[in-house]
């Protein structure tokens, strides 16, 4: 089977092309068919390609990118080739490096692999993966750039103090007590979907911290807010069907609008969720709405009027106001509107949920780089433009006169924001590098403990 | 001497030709200094200045004046910039300014059709151009490529590759104009550099209705992000550098160039190659300007044809209330146009043409019709309604045949920094006239078809600028006839090369931006050829 | 500010004349901040006839203190000419009966006054050439009476092809 599958992939450039030529063959094919569609699901729930596939070049050939201020982390060619990818692998070594960490040669991934997220995975979803990676992809011998860090932090053995301490390898156990949607959703949610490797905080070894599990944490530049059903700090004051919809297309009809790597899950791996898994991980995060709550009404053709605009715009109430209105008006109030309640069909910033975060990272990050859905409208980003007083008065006078917060940023923040973040031992979460600050650290945990157990001989 | 630089290219002109080929050196390696007049402003200076402009109808308004680096304006009064000599008066348009004059433009991004290179021998009037339609079809493709453009495939311009961007969807005002016109007349898309998606970090259009005088999105490319790219490409960009003198040395290359500071102090820069992109008057004025005992008569002006040969596009308008509401106003403002009359045995005969039909909003353009007309109360409420909801204005892009009389020269008038002022000769000949009359024949038969009312033409042998300036540095074979090569190189020195619509020349029946920036990379891939050893 | 009389206010306006649009661009609206408060009589005559030229009652009162600051500022004998539209518009009320405004050759003042509050009201732009002067841009009645339909002009309209369904 195996043998005239990979004889296939050969032949053919992608996936659904060879998925499509299988139809018409035998049923055994057939059956390994849905295998490897299903796999192919488990792929999408776990954004592989956000990583692994970078921009302009083939499905998982790996070279993306990942700045960290140690030098750059280049992910893996995860396609079937024997020579550059994972091609040689058997289930068992694929099912260890996804859920363990480990690589067929025995060495460790950094945790910027999210795999003790992936380690929640069923067997049955590991195989369907597993399938997909070995039949469904095909095979590219192009070895992207190495990872080459500076020593100590090309420590890999290390990772391995770290797992002992923090990877809980278990699959992820049902609890029969809760709904089939809910437990689906919390499989997602903790597994494939690795929600947490953004939203929940780091303890100092940069391993997630059980009992703030989704919390809400910085990603350096980008801020991963609170997404328990917590409702003052959390999303406890949204419906299932906006989080449903906020999932699918990036909107939710309380004005939630996604941007930054969140708007990046949407359009690689949320928005190709089948409905029944976003309904799943609404029931899981939102487990005190019924569900039942009103429809949203998409504005059909017919109800899209204009709204009329107006504004105190006189040589007087111009004279009056800051430099954050000002900045606003000349940059925002095109598409947003004078008043922030925006115009038309483009979002408007008034009651926006992004206002109501702890922190001002996140519109000042929209306000930098634009918000660029891969479908739809975007958002010019003003890097280039406002300087980073202007993007901090901006900031501000967003959060305070739409959101009517009292959180503000500076724009020494901004100029963090605008080099890809602070320099902190907390910087590098997630994909942005976290690795580099584990090894770090890892690498003197492991020389103390090796010291110590030296003494102890001793 | 700290008023000294030296690079190995130095261009005068930091519009979107000298941006273009700038950046393109740069990024081969050259070091590049891009001189240019006028100031530096954000965009959304722009905007705050153009909503809180007493003029918004004068696309000029958002856009700074200053007495250092003096453009013709229009508003509050006509500073006469410009001294009109001839018999038609050349109302030129341009932006002393970072990023030049398409910060305000419509980003038609029209080729030439390929007709329009062999005029002469195919029609027996105006002038063949030294290289032919399929020599630049690459180069055209490349600027596509950089702005982003869109449109009609079949507009009369073969392509080798499709174009880049899909186009912009159609406005209810074209879908109507299109369907009643039709078959008769074919309205198609424009050419334009105007995002229908998220394209090179710049948002699809949201339809602000502003691209003139200034789009607030930067969904439609312009000078201003050529600029910005040559920057980011490592070119020197120094503003408010006003080059007054080209130097050349005992063999009559280039050696330097001279320019003020708005200060007025002078700096000297030099170079090995020297490209002048200063516009289609400003670089002919400068090239007057700068006489010495050997070249009297200025540089690159040998044989007498710097500045001469001055063509734009001489419009007629017409304006009228369809007979039904199709509200000009949504979406971009310059989206289709008609295009059959742009070539065919005719052009023997007389001028060819464009038809561009507005979707701009014509509510200001109404209200004050109705005011001056007397309108108040209800019935000027009802009536701004009513026209700005049918109001449909038109207006050709009509051929104006090369003739060496109509030309640029200096005034005897001085600006601030002491530098002659233009003055320009332009008279429209029979070629055009006959032209105008097709034109206006078909407006007639267009309005009719449309029900129109209220039908307003242009005063008959009125004539308007559309701001396609060229023939005034044209590129030729023939040193006696043309002021650069095929190339965009000066016939009398080696190292000096112009780019920008005064090497066209021809003006065709196009907005000609792109075949501006096309010919500037081509002459950016020469210099580089011929400097690669150097 | 009150040591800016009306008379600085109209030098600074001159100035602003001087040095071309640029310059006007930017002292404005110091110049019209700085203008005192017209009187609240006066300001009542110019809402007044503002409704009646306009058939209006709804006109934005700050607005109305806006264009009459301007007026002021860039209209010629303002404040006479104003007055002597009041008692003409009292005594004649049936001038604005027509569809167009006729008040013949011995009130051609008072007309041109009516004419340009009208261009006030319905442009955001008070006088012109020199003496031109912004006011608003959103807020003129030229703009809100198409708000229904179109958008001010630099103002989004809507997602990129929103403008392709019928208005």
């Amino acid at each position: 089977m195996g043998n005239r599958l990979n004889a296939r992939t050969g032949l053919v450039a992608s996936a659904l092309l060879l998925i499509g030529g299988l139809a018409q063959v035998a049923q055994a094919d057939s059956d390994d068919q849905t295998l490897i569609e299903r796999g192919e699901a488990v792929a999408i729930a776990g954004d592989c390609a956000a990583c692994h596939t970078e921009h302009g070049q083939p499905a998982f050939s790996g070279g993306h990118p990942i700045q960290s201020p140690l030098g750059t982390i280049f992910t893996t060619n995860i396609t079937p080739s024997s020579e550059a990818g994972i091609g040689d692998y058997s289930l068992e070594q694929f099912s260890d490096a996804l859920r363990q960490g480990v690589r067929a040669d025995g060495s460790h991934l950094y945790p910027a692999m999210p795999y003790t997220a992936y380690a929640k995975l069923s067997d049955d979803d590991v195989e369907a993966l597993y399938a997909y990676f070995m039949h469904g992809v095909a095979p590219v011998d192009a070895t992207p750039p190495q990872t080459d860090l500076p020593f100590p932090f090309n420590l890999r053995f290390s990772m391995a103090a770290w797992n002992l301490l923090f990877l809980d390898d278990q699959p992820y156990q049902p609890d029969s007590k809760k709904s089939d949607a809910w437990n689906r959703g919390a499989y997602l949610v903790q597994g494939a979907a690795h929600c947490g490797t953004c939203h929940t905080p780091r303890n100092l070894l940069m391993a997630e911290k059980p009992d703030q599990a989704l919390a809400g944490a910085s990603l350096g530049t980008w801020y991963a807010p609170d997404i328990t059903a917590d409702p003052e700090t959390g999303i406890g004051d949204w419906r299932r069907d906006q989080l449903v919809d906020y999932l699918q297309s990036g909107h939710a009809s309380n004005g939630a609008t996604a941007g930054g790597p969140m708007l990046e899950a949407i359009d690689k791996s949320f928005s190709r969720l089948p409905q029944s898994d976003l309904e799943a991980i609404a029931t899981y995060l939102l487990p005190a709405d019924s569900g039942e709550g009103e429809p949203v009404s998409e504005p059909t053709e017919a109800s899209q009027g204009i709204a009329p605009l107006t504004d105190n715009d006189t040589p007087a109430a111009l004279a009056e106001i800051g430099s954050g209105e000002r900045v606003y008006r000349d940059n925002c109030a095109a598409c947003h509107a004078p008043d922030g309640r925006g115009l038309n069909g483009l979002p408007a910033l008034t009651g926006h949920p992004v206002l109501d975060k702890p922190n001002a990272d996140n519109v000042a990050m929209a306000v930098l780089e634009g918000v660029w859905p891969e479908h739809g409208q975007g958002m010019l980003g003003f890097a280039d433009e406002l300087d980073d007083a202007q993007v901090a008065d901006v900031t501000h006078y967003v959060m305070t006169a739409f959101g009517d917060s009292d959180v503000t940023i500076d724009a020494a923040r901004v100029g963090e924001l605008r080099a890809g973040g602070a320099p902190s031992p907390l910087l590098p979460l997630a994909r942005a590098g976290m690795a580099v600050g584990v090894v770090a650290l890892l690498a003197l945990l492991g020389g103390w403990l090796w010291r110590r157990r030296r003494q102890h001989r001793r | 001497m700290s008023n000294e630089q030296v690079a190995d290219v130095v261009v005068v002109g930091a519009g979107i030709c000298g941006s273009l080929l700038a950046t393109r050196l740069a990024r081969a390696g050259r070091s590049v200094l891009l001189l240019e007049s006028g100031p530096r402003k954000s965009r959304g200076e722009l905007v705050q200045r153009y909503r809180e402009s007493a003029f918004k109808s004068d696309y000029m308004s958002p856009y700074p004046y200053s007495e250092m680096a003096p453009q013709p304006r229009f508003t509050p009064e006509p500073n006469h910039y410009l001294e009109q000599a001839g018999p038609n008066p050349f109302h030129a348009q341009y932006i002393r300014m970072f990023g030049g004059t398409t910060w305000h433009w419509a980003a038609q991004l029209w080729r030439f059709v390929p007709n329009d290179f062999r005029q002469h021998s195919l029609y027996g009037v105006g002038k063949d151009w030294p290289i032919s339609y399929d020599e630049l079809e690459d180069y055209y493709y490349q600027v596509e490529v950089i702005a982003g453009v869109g449109g009609e495939p079949d507009n009369g311009s073969p392509r080798a590759k499709p174009f880049p961007m899909e186009r912009v969807p159609a406005s209810y005002l074209q879908q109507r104009v299109t369907d009643r016109l039709a078959p008769d007349y074919r309205v198609i898309d424009d050419a334009t550099g105007r995002n229908s998606r998220s394209y090179d970090g710049r948002p699809a259009c949201c339809g602000n209705n502003n691209c003139m005088p200034i789009c607030p999105i930067d969904a439609q490319y312009h000078g201003g992000l050529a600029a910005q790219e040559a920057e980011a490409a490592g070119v020197e960009v120094i503003t408010e550098a006003v080059v007054y003198r080209l130097e050349h040395d005992d063999r009559g290359a280039i050696s330097a160039v001279h320019y003020y500071d708005w200060q007025k102090n002078s700096h000297r820069v030099s170079g090995a190659t020297v490209v002048l992109a200063a516009n289609a008057i400003e670089t002919p004025k400068l090239l007057l300007m700068s006489t010495s005992e050997r070249f009297p008569n200025g540089i690159a002006n040998a044989s007498d044809n710097v500045g001469r040969h001055l063509c734009d596009h001489p419009a007629i308008k017409v304006s009228f209330d369809v007979d039904e509401p199709i509200w000009p106003g949504r979406g971009p403002v310059s989206p289709c146009s008609i295009g059959q009359f742009r070539d065919g045995d005719f052009r023997a005969e007389h001028a060819p043409f464009r038809i561009d039909i507005s979707n701009g909003s014509k509510v200001a353009s109404v209200t004050k019709e109705l005011i001056a007309e007397g309108y108040h109360g209800r019935h000027l409420e009802e009536q701004v309604r009513y026209r700005a909801a049918r109001r449909l204005a038109i207006k050709n892009a009509m051929e104006q045949l090369p003739d060496p009389n109509n030309r640029v020269t200096l005034s005897d008038k001085r600006d601030a920094l002491g530098l002659p002022t233009p003055r320009l000769y332009w008279s429209i000949g029979e070629y055009e006239r006959r032209g105008t009359q097709a034109t206006r024949e078909n407006y007639d038969r267009i309005a009719e078809r449309l029900g129109a009312t209220n039908v307003k033409h242009s005063a008959d042998g009125a004539f308007s600028n559309r701001q396609h300036i060229t023939g005034t540095l044209s590129m030729g074979d023939d040193p006696a006839t043309s002021v650069t090569d095929r190339w965009g190189r000066a016939h009398d020195h080696d190292n000096l090369y112009m780019v920008g619509t005064g090497v066209m020349p021809t003006v065709g029946t196009c907005n000609v931006t792109l075949t501006a920036a096309a010919l500037a990379l081509r002459t950016a891939d020469r210099i580089l050829e011929e400097t690669q050893h150097g | 500010m009150t040591d800016i009389s009306r008379r600085r206010v109209i030098q600074m306006a001159g100035g602003f004349a001087l040095t071309g649009v640029a310059g006007r661009w930017l002292a404005v609206p110091e110049a019209l901040a700085a203008a005192e408060a017209p009187a609240t009589d006066q300001m009542n005559d110019f809402l007044a006839i503002s409704r009646q030229l306009t058939q209006n009652e709804s006109l934005d009162e700050n607005l109305a203190g806006a264009l009459l600051q301007a007026g002021k500022l860039a209209l010629a004998d303002f404040d006479d000419r104003l007055a002597r539209l009041k008692s003409l518009l009292s005594e004649q009320p049936q001038l604005l009966a027509q569809p167009t405004l006729a008040f013949g050759e011995a009130h051609a003042a008072e007309e041109t006054l009516a004419r340009d509050m009208l261009s006030g009201w319905y442009t955001g732009v008070v006088g012109s050439g020199e003496q031109a002067v912004y006011v608003t841009y959103l807020n003129s009645l030229s703009n809100q009476v198409v708000a229904d339909t179109l958008v001010p002009p630099s103002f989004s309209y809507g997602p990129c092809g929103s403008w392709h369904r019928a208005p």
